[in-house]
């Protein structure tokens, strides 16, 4: 069984390839916010600023830059994406198909939040936040359409 | 029949695969309960490695690239807008925390230190200090102006109140004012951005974020050369 002629292998290397770049996009948000100066490449103008929304006080929580939280997930995403890959469809218990699910859904809720925190409270918009939101939708819409094709048919 | 050990889910199969010959019907090694046992855990550990399709590797690359693509893009960052050194700085006219008239064109006649700051920010507060010891070292020479826009636009709004804190917190005696609509015309994309302006009020330098002392200083004295 495939899904729009894709088969549960191509899915999931598209998850692996989504991740990884998210992961890349959210370690370059975390290290800026340890290490830049002030000025960010990713701004355009007062609007699409990074800057601007990494001087907010939603950039961190407890001091730990929100960006770590990305890194986190889309690692995790890219552990499970991995290990379906290589074959395997449990991890113990759990039926790695569903983490799957549940961890892109959580990426992408969280990434909801910060965006329209990002428009409506900061009024400024991240460019490299935006990125990392598009990856979150897209492995979410992957982790749907993989569900469907069980790895017995793949 | 066979000395190796065999996971129960695996039984059928490895007989049916290892002992072709063997006269037993792989079929009725399991109970019913064996079955069910085996239904309830669920789907063995590791299956065949999924494949890939030929489409599949199509998309897989057009996402790689187009991804990449994204990236560059936004390295390039081709669409950043801001006023440019050449360019002539925009006049404004404005009342300073202390209530006196701060006008751009007033100040023609010496190289103009023009920060755009956020009283809030962490950079602009980091970038204070050396603008301080730059100031001990140029007061006479060059014109500063810090103008707060009130970047973080998160409570509290910054207001004379607080610039006056900050002010007297940081040792900066050189006049502040709120010039949050000031941010279209100077294009500010982040703060703290400072513009290093001759005495004739062109644009010679800009520098965004956390500056050293001594590549302002730099700046100012080329400034101060004409």
């Amino acid at each position: 069984m495939t899904f729009g002629g894709l088969s549960r292998g191509d899915l999931l290397v598209l998850v692996t390839l989504l991740s990884i770049a998210g992961a890349a996009d959210a370690a370059y948000l975390t290290w800026e916010w340890y290490a830049a100066q002030g000025a960010s490449w990713c701004d355009v103008n007062s609007f699409f600023s990074c800057s601007r929304v990494r001087e907010s006080s939603f950039a961190s929580l407890a001091g730990v830059p929100t960006a770590m939280i990305g890194v986190i997930g889309f690692l995790a995403i890219l552990v499970v994406s991995t290990l379906l890959l290589l074959g395997r469809v449990r991890l113990g218990p759990f039926d790695l198909d569903r983490w799957l699910g549940v961890l892109a859904s959580i990426g992408a809720a969280i990434g909801l939040g910060l965006t329209v925190i990002e428009v409506f409270v900061i009024q400024a918009v991240c460019l490299l936040c935006a990125v990392g939101f598009a990856l979150d939708l897209g492995i979410l819409g992957l982790a749907l359409a993989i569900r469907r094709i069980s790895p017995e048919e793949s | 029949m066979c000395d190796v050990s065999v996971k129960i889910e695996n039984l059928e199969r490895h007989v049916r695969d290892q002992h072709p010959r063997a006269e037993i019907d792989p079929s009725q090694l399991l109970t019913e309960g064996e079955r069910a046992t085996i239904k309830a855990v669920g789907p063995p550990r590791t299956t065949v490695r999924p494949s890939l399709t030929m489409r599949g590797k199509v998309i897989i690359g057009v996402a790689a690239i187009v991804i990449l693509l994204v990236l560059a893009v936004i390295i390039v960052n081709p669409f950043r807008t801001g006023l440019r050194p050449g360019q002539e700085a925009p006049d404004f006219s404005l009342v300073a925390s202390d209530g006196s008239p701060v006008s751009l064109l007033a100040l023609r006649g010496q190289p103009v230190l023009l920060e755009f700051i956020d009283i809030d920010c962490p950079h602009c507060i980091n970038e204070a200090p050396v603008l301080v010891s730059l100031y001990s070292s140029h007061s006479t020479t060059v014109h500063f102006l810090s103008l707060d826009v009130n970047f973080n636009s998160l409570p509290p709004d910054d207001t004379v109140q607080r610039i006056d804190s900050f002010k007297s917190t940081q040792n900066t005696p050189w006049p502040y004012a709120l010039a949050e609509a000031l941010v279209p015309t100077y294009q500010v994309s982040a703060t703290p951005t400072m513009f290093i302006l001759t005495a004739n009020g062109i644009i010679l330098q800009v520098y965004t974020g956390e500056t050293p002392l001594g590549t302002l200083s730099s700046a100012l004295d080329q400034a101060l050369r004409g």
